[in-house]
């Protein structure tokens, strides 16, 4: 019988949450729902009544919908950086981790472009973005990039899962499970030159979706640094935030490797030393994160450029205050005691550093939006304040349940860790890792020694 | 990796017309990205707005959705023309 046959596979682990489904599936995937349901009819009260019911207004025209676009897209930047990157530096330890990584990506693009749509409160008005855009504003790069990167996104994530899908192919019982399987694996059954095609198109996706990525999160930031405001009109906003991006990523990536490291039992693929690799990764973006943020300030304070010095203070000392240091205590003052000491950096070290990540990064793109929106340059408009509607709130929380919803889906479908990458490192990584050493190595190896 | 069972099966015609479909459908998506690219260089060509950086961008951005169908076609036809024995 093609059910039990899975569970004779090496992995039968990882084919587990696929052709096995307990009580506790049904129970997570009814709380998301109703997370998800609670997001829609908020969204649907909001279309009703128009964006009145937000707690947007003139001047603070941009907020929970724009603060969670930036953060969504930055949170991407997880899978180029784990799965591309890391393949390009042929690092061994990246294998398990690679697909739930570009699924993050996959998903998180989606909803992040959902938010702009939610947050143009008429649907019908992205109508005017095909017909009427410009490409003078930065609103159209960005919506050039991001639809680059989500189209190269979802294919880096679906050609590597193709032996995957070949597996549950074979496995599956009739029904339209098995049919999704067999139109999605391509026909594959393992051949030589199917894997050189295979080997060779991810070879070349993850070169190319590196400079995508990097492209898309710098032309978010042109969106506030292409304009004038007051501490958005900053040349270091392209870096901040591509920086600010892969720093939330691996957070985001961190966080939910833990989660199914324990509701999977993925104890023997997502081992202490990748949270740890990973951790030290965390570690360098908390210093890259906190240089950026310090030089960004400084130049701004020692410009003391009036516009902008009301804004500088609003954050630092005024009614914003709050929300800038907990987002210092987010990103730098908690993280990076924990990620710095190989004692601390353990799996519930670096989730806890991850988690105050997450939330740092997001009062982040907070602090970076409301506070220059709430001090127009212009004199004569008063001053802004703004804070959310129960309206924004059941979106906003709409959304990252939608994210988790699509994840579990996800991850009943298709197996969540690569069966085929994990297999090829148990085949293939000692006799990879020792010819890499012998190139290394000066005088030994392939090379005749000195008899002198 | 074992060889998997039934791995030569095609599993019937509607299988592939299902994956002609889906490429069809990726190769439809592309193709109206780069119609809309185009109608947003000649929307900034009547009105005297930008032209160059339109071209600019669309140089960039066109290739991109050009190479991604080149490569799932690629992967599509290669793979199909692998498996064969």
């Amino acid at each position: 019988m093609a059910e039990t046959d899975w569970r004779k596979e090496e992995d039968a682990i990882l084919l587990r949450p696929i052709f096995a489904t307990g009580r506790t599936y049904y129970l997570v995937v009814a709380v998301l729902g109703a997370l998800v349901l609670w997001g829609l009819v908020s969204y649907i009260v909001q279309y009703e009544n128009g964006l009145g019911v937000t707690g947007m207004n003139f001047p603070v025209s941009w907020s929970f919908y724009i603060i969670n676009f930036v953060f969504f897209v930055g949170i991407s930047h997880a899978g180029t950086l784990i799965s591309a990157i890391l393949r390009l530096s042929q690092a061994e330890w990246r294998r398990p981790i690679t697909r739930i990584a570009e699924v993050i990506t996959v998903l998180v693009l989606g909803i992040g472009g959902m938010n702009i749509l939610i947050d143009l409160g008429r649907p019908d008005r992205l109508m005017n973005l095909f017909l009427y855009g410009r490409y003078q504003s930065p609103l159209l790069w960005d919506a050039t990039s991001i639809t680059a990167y989500f189209t190269a996104s979802s294919v880096y994530l679906y050609i590597p899962m193709i032996p995957d899908i070949a597996v549950l192919r074979d496995r599956s019982p009739p029904g339209w499970r098995s049919f999704l399987y067999r139109v999605l694996a391509m026909g594959w059954a393992g051949t030589e030159r199917q894997h050189k095609v295979l080997n060779r198109a991810v070879a070349i996706m993850a070169v190319l979706v590196v400079p995508i990525a990097v492209s898309v999160h710098t032309v978010v930031s042109f969106v506030f640094s292409m304009t004038v405001q007051p501490m958005w009109h900053s040349t270091i906003f392209g870096p901040y935030f591509v920086v600010g991006a892969i720093f939330s990523g691996i957070a985001a990536l961190l966080v939910i490797m833990a989660v199914l490291r324990k509701v999977f039992h993925l104890e023997d693929y997502l081992q202490p030393i990748h949270f740890s690799y990973l951790g030290l990764l965390l570690l360098v973006m908390v210093l890259l994160w906190f240089y950026f943020t310090f030089a960004e300030y400084l130049t701004t304070y020692y410009g003391n450029e009036p516009n902008e010095m009301r804004v500088f203070f609003a954050k630092l000392s005024g009614k914003y205050a709050p929300a800038f240091w907990a987002m210092v205590a987010c990103n730098f003052a908690i993280p990076l005691p924990i990620l710095a000491f190989r004692r601390t950096r353990t799996i519930l070290g670096t989730v806890i550093a991850s988690i105050s990540i997450i939330i740092g990064m997001w009062l982040e793109r907070f602090i970076i939006i409301v506070p220059t929106l709430a001090n127009p340059r212009l004199r004569q408009y008063a001053q802004g304040s703004y804070a959310p509607s129960i309206v924004e709130i059941g979106i906003m929380v709409g959304c990252f349940a939608l994210f988790s919803l699509l994840y579990v889906l996800f991850s009943k479908l298709f197996p969540i860790v690569s069966i085929s990458e994990v297999r090829e490192g148990r085949e293939k990584t000692v006799e990879i890792v020792k010819e890499r050493l012998d190139r290394y190595k000066p005088g030994l190896g392939k090379l005749p020694r000195a008899t002198t | 990796m074992a060889t998997p069972r039934n791995s030569s099966a095609p599993g019937g015609p509607w299988v592939f017309r299902t994956q002609l479909a889906l490429l069809a459908g990726f190769s439809a998506f592309a193709s109206l990205v780069i119609l809309w690219i185009a109608r947003l260089i000649y929307v900034s060509y009547t009105l005297h707005d930008v032209f160059s950086a339109s071209i600019g961008i669309a140089l960039i951005a066109v290739p991109i959705f050009v190479f991604l169908t080149c490569m799932v076609h690629y992967v599509f036809w290669g793979l199909r023309r692998g498996g064969r024995p």
